[in-house]
């Protein structure tokens, strides 16, 4: 299978399981996953693990939990 | 009914509840045609609360929220086709509506309230006072707006408005179709409101009621929790909220001793980062048995119930998949971070594998909570088919 068909697949994948109503996270996860193993077998799998970890350990992103952490304590405080 | 419940959660918030009043019954209100409950399958329906969103998809509709100010509009261009209001609601956009059914879906509650402390200081004679000023205040608010209803009802039949009236039949209909839900619903409120929705079984409810105060979710997607939390995801958001209080201590620190004492620990980007990592991974467990992860309704809308729960199963086989092929390769890469040795090149030196583990914590939690959940819409298939399990 050549790569073009590849990425139309995975991207008809995650648009069928968006529509379809998956939860969002995995809609994006699962064709991922199968690209990975389209591209390169079990092998490519092996790089999940760290891009998990690397794309989440940033000092820049911890203004997320925070930023939303901001209102509940607003609203908690009457 | 509500009152014992409503006092004590406005107890919780240092609130004293004096006195409560409710606003006209919520109906549906339609650019097309609009006259039975089966009228309702497939027109985008505006509402203002998850139960009344449940409420039109229940009946084949899509639930489509939106902010006051948007409503003529979007009824103008056929965003929507129809919008959930009392009668005085449907008086102002009566240009742009056609149709009225009269089916009572819920009823707003309004409360007032005085701050407890302040209220204690007040004179018992005065407490009093205020308390009758109230309730004399409330119920002209109420008998006001009924008159205004019943007017607004009349103004929009003589502007040639197709009204009709829900039969019997299908308020029974309605009542019966959102039955199931509300004992889910319960459950997601904690043990009072589901005390109070087991005690109210027997009498009849407006078919998609209005919550009480206090006890609002903001999640849309908390009304379809089908689990319950348990210890699993208890330790998990038990870990989140830790790991916050890390972050804002860390950080905060970081921030006093950097503008007062010019000076940094150097170990807030590192920790704060990690903190990142335990929320964002410990958290997914939680999010999975709470339905907190966003769904696309287009076509779940049009689904049947029996439709909804069989295309939750396979995505939650999918999850599982997913899930489990995660743990592996996260279980794999903490493994390889403990056998190398790894350090993190900053001021504290940490071992990787230490802050790596919690990759792994998250994702054989988010595995359990997948299978549980996988597990509950099983039964609840079987449920809608009609087959028992064995020795049931």
């Amino acid at each position: 299978m050549g790569p073009e068909l590849q990425i139309l697949l995975t991207f008809a994948l995650f648009l069928g399981l968006l529509t379809a109503g998956m939860a969002v996270p995995f809609a994006i996860a699962v064709p991922a996953v199968v690209y990975l193993l389209l591209q390169g077998g079990l092998p490519a799998l092996n790089s999940l693990g760290l891009v998990s970890w690397g794309s989440m350990n940033s000092f820049t992103l911890t203004c997320v939990p925070l930023f939303m952490l901001m209102p509940r304590s607003f609203g908690s405080a009457g | 009914m509500l009152r014992p419940y409503v006092e004590k959660a406005f107890a919780a918030k240092g609130s004293v509840m004096l006195g409560e009043y409710i606003y006209p019954v919520q109906v549906v209100w339609g650019r097309k045609k609009l006259s039975s409950l089966d009228d309702i399958k497939g027109l985008k329906l505006r509402v203002a609360s998850p139960e009344q969103g449940e409420f039109v998809r229940r009946f084949g509709g899509t639930s489509i929220t939106m902010g006051a100010p948007e409503v003529p509009s979007a009824l103008d261009r056929g965003v929507v086709d129809g919008i959930f209001t009392a009668g005085v609601g449907a008086v102002l956009w009566k240009d742009l509506l056609k149709y009225g059914y009269l089916i009572s879906v819920n009823v707003n509650n309004s409360y007032v309230i005085a701050n407890a402390e302040a209220y204690r200081k007040l004179t018992p004679a005065v407490q009093g006072q205020l308390r009758e000023a109230v309730v004399a205040g409330a119920r002209w608010n109420q008998d006001a707006m009924k008159q205004e209803e019943g007017e607004a009802v009349q103004t929009l039949t003589a502007a040639n408005y197709v009204i009709t009236r829900a039969t019997q039949d299908e308020l029974a209909k309605a009542s019966a179709t959102m039955k199931p839900y509300w004992t889910e619903w319960a459950k997601t409120r904690g043990p009072d409101v589901e005390d109070r929705a087991r005690q109210g079984t027997s009498r009849a409810r407006p078919v998609a009621m209005g919550e009480a105060a206090g006890q609002r979710k903001s999640s849309a997607a908390l009304a379809k929790q089908a689990i319950a939390e348990t210890r699993v995801e208890l330790f998990c958001k038990g870990l989140c909220v830790a790991a916050l209080i890390v972050m804002l201590v860390v950080i905060g620190t970081d921030i006093l001793t950097r503008s007062l004492l010019n000076f940094s620990f150097e170990i807030s980007d590192e920790l704060g980062g990690y903190m990142l990592v335990l929320i964002s991974f410990v958290s997914l467990s939680v999010c999975q048995v709470n339905d907190s992860f966003h769904h696309v309704e287009f076509v779940q809308a049009r689904l049947s119930e029996r439709g909804r729960v069989i295309s939750r199963l396979i995505f939650d086989g999918l999850s599982l998949g997913f899930a489990l092929l995660l743990a592996w390769q996260l279980v794999r890469f903490e493994l390889s971070s403990w056998r190398s040795g790894d350090q993190a090149p900053t001021y504290l030196a940490t071992p990787l594998w230490l802050p790596r583990i919690v990759l792994v914590i998250g994702a054989a939690a988010l595995c359990v909570s997948v299978a549980r959940t996988l597990i509950g819409h099983a039964r609840k298939l079987r449920r809608l088919t009609g087959i028992q399990p064995h020795g049931s």
